[in-house]
């Protein structure tokens, strides 16, 4: 999840000690992170004087400059955003919710697939919204882990459609459930498979994958080489161009299941990866060679 | 006892297998009339006058000492959990200890069954136990009674044999 930042400038110690509290006492019910600035960084929102805020036009400390204001104070788009005395906690989640809806509307898109991968990632208690244009495609709760939509097979099939929005909603939303919410990590599993495009995050080809623990594939939509691709993934990290080599599945085929992977939170990417020793393979005796001819036939035999 | 060795080893196997039943009498562990008391065995022909041999160890612990004997050269180990029991978890441990894979990595993947009256997240509460003894094991919940499931299970273990079937020490 985003972080935000806010700052007060020419305001008394009191009123900015005041609203550095507020901030703290807000925490947790907006619908981003919000912290307080240091002074000399820019920030996404600067509390000033209402006298002083022409001082500001133009300046690149801030993306939006509000006046403190016992009037309506700053028109951005439909709603105004303003900050009054006497400050109240709802007046600063107030403002500090609609800075970030701005901000979010004027986001860039992204892929489906990386817009989910950001969410997951992100912290495991927000609540958000998956948009294509003012469609929403899916809501998703992370805390539940679990999902809402009209169509599910759509949000599959749009898996590497590149303008999709995230718009996080507030603590509020997360109380109210329509009882047609699924299970998250199926659909994460799916919409990776079907990403194959590239890697999520811009991860690249060659950069290897940790395994955190096996998908349980009675629960998921699998084939015998993901099955395999896994058994590999689970012995050491390797990357998706690795895996296509060594399982002998196509390379489109090994980016799909990597993305599964990172998606439905079986694997982590390079700067997550644990350390791991792997002990040498406890060996029955046979050579690499006739072990896959052994194999090979079991498989056949059991129909697998 | 009665996580469904017995059932799954008569899913597979081509021949009727050879069962080694007697009365049971801890009726409180497993409410079944019968119990193996040293293995089961089943086979399927793999042609060329190969056969793979399926092996399944007895449930009761004062049996235990069969595991170790039985899978010393196996290809792989499925291991089956019944997930109704109060502790899995614990028993996924025990069984685990007994039969040395924490310190000499076997092929193994683990079936969860009776899972439908279990609590929900078992597959996550049994992973997260294998990941604290340092291993990464696929646990699936199934049905030894279905064909289809226990095919997934044998192709994961597969995989695994395939794939050296490695183990992986405590993360560093």
């Amino acid at each position: 999840m985003t972080t935000r930042y806010l700052r007060c400038e020419q305001l008394s110690k009191a009123d900015d000690m005041l609203l550095r509290s507020l901030l703290l006492i807000v925490a947790g019910r907006t619908i981003e992170r919000w912290e307080y600035g240091s002074i000399g960084n820019a920030v996404d929102l600067l509390v000033v004087p209402r006298e002083r805020v022409d001082r500001y036009a133009g300046s690149n400390q801030a993306r939006f400059v509000v006046p403190l204001s016992d009037k309506t104070g700053v028109d951005a788009g439909s709603s105004p955003l303003h900050l009054s005395y006497p400050f109240r906690p709802q007046a600063v989640i107030a403002l500090l919710d609609g800075v970030s809806r701005h901000m979010n509307a004027q986001a860039p898109a992204m892929t489906l697939a990386d817009s989910l991968y950001d969410l997951i990632r992100g912290p495991g208690d927000v609540c958000a919204e998956l948009l294509i244009g003012d469609r929403t495609l899916a809501t998703v709760d992370l805390d539940r882990q679990e999902y809402s939509a009209g169509d599910p097979d759509a949000i599959v099939r749009a898996a590497s459609r590149q303008d999709v929005h995230t718009r996080y909603l507030s603590s509020q939303h997360k109380q109210s459930r329509t009882g047609s919410e699924k299970p998250l990590r199926p659909l994460c599993w799916s919409v990776g498979l079907a990403y194959t495009d590239g890697i999520v995050s811009h991860l690249g080809t060659d950069c290897p994958v940790a395994a955190k623990m096996w998908p349980d594939f009675m629960q998921l939509p699998h084939n015998a080489d993901q099955v395999r691709m896994m058994a590999r993934l689970a012995r050491q990290p390797c990357s998706a161009s690795t895996l296509a080599q060594e399982t002998s599945v196509p390379l489109v085929s090994a980016i799909g299941f990597i993305n599964a992977v990172l998606l439905g939170g079986y694997g982590n990417p390079p700067a997550d990866t644990l350390s791991v020793n792997v002990k040498p393979a406890h060996s029955v005796g046979a050579n690499a060679g006739s072990r896959t001819g052994l194999l090979s036939r079991i498989r056949l035999r059991l129909g697998l | 006892m009665g996580a469904g060795k017995s059932t799954l080893l008569t899913t597979i196997s081509e021949i009727t297998p050879v069962r080694t039943e007697a009365l049971n009498t801890q009726r409180g562990e497993a409410d079944k009339l019968t119990t193996t008391v040293a293995m089961d065995y089943g086979e399927v022909d793999l042609g060329n006058d190969d056969v793979l041999r399926l092996y399944g160890t007895p449930g009761q612990e004062r049996f235990s000492f069969m595991r170790g004997i039985l899978a010393k050269g196996a290809l792989g180990i499925v291991l089956l959990i019944d997930a109704s029991r109060s502790d899995p978890a614990g028993d996924l441990q025990s069984f685990i200890e007994g039969f040395g894979l924490e310190r000499t990595p076997q092929p193994l993947v683990v079936g969860i069954t009776k899972s439908e009256i279990a609590r929900i997240g078992i597959s996550l509460t049994l992973q997260d136990k294998l990941r604290s003894m340092g291993m990464l094991v696929p646990c699936f919940q199934c049905d030894v009674r279905d064909r289809g499931q226990v095919r997934t299970l044998l192709e994961a273990l597969l995989a695994i044999v395939e794939m050296s079937g490695a183990g992986i020490e405590q993360p560093a």
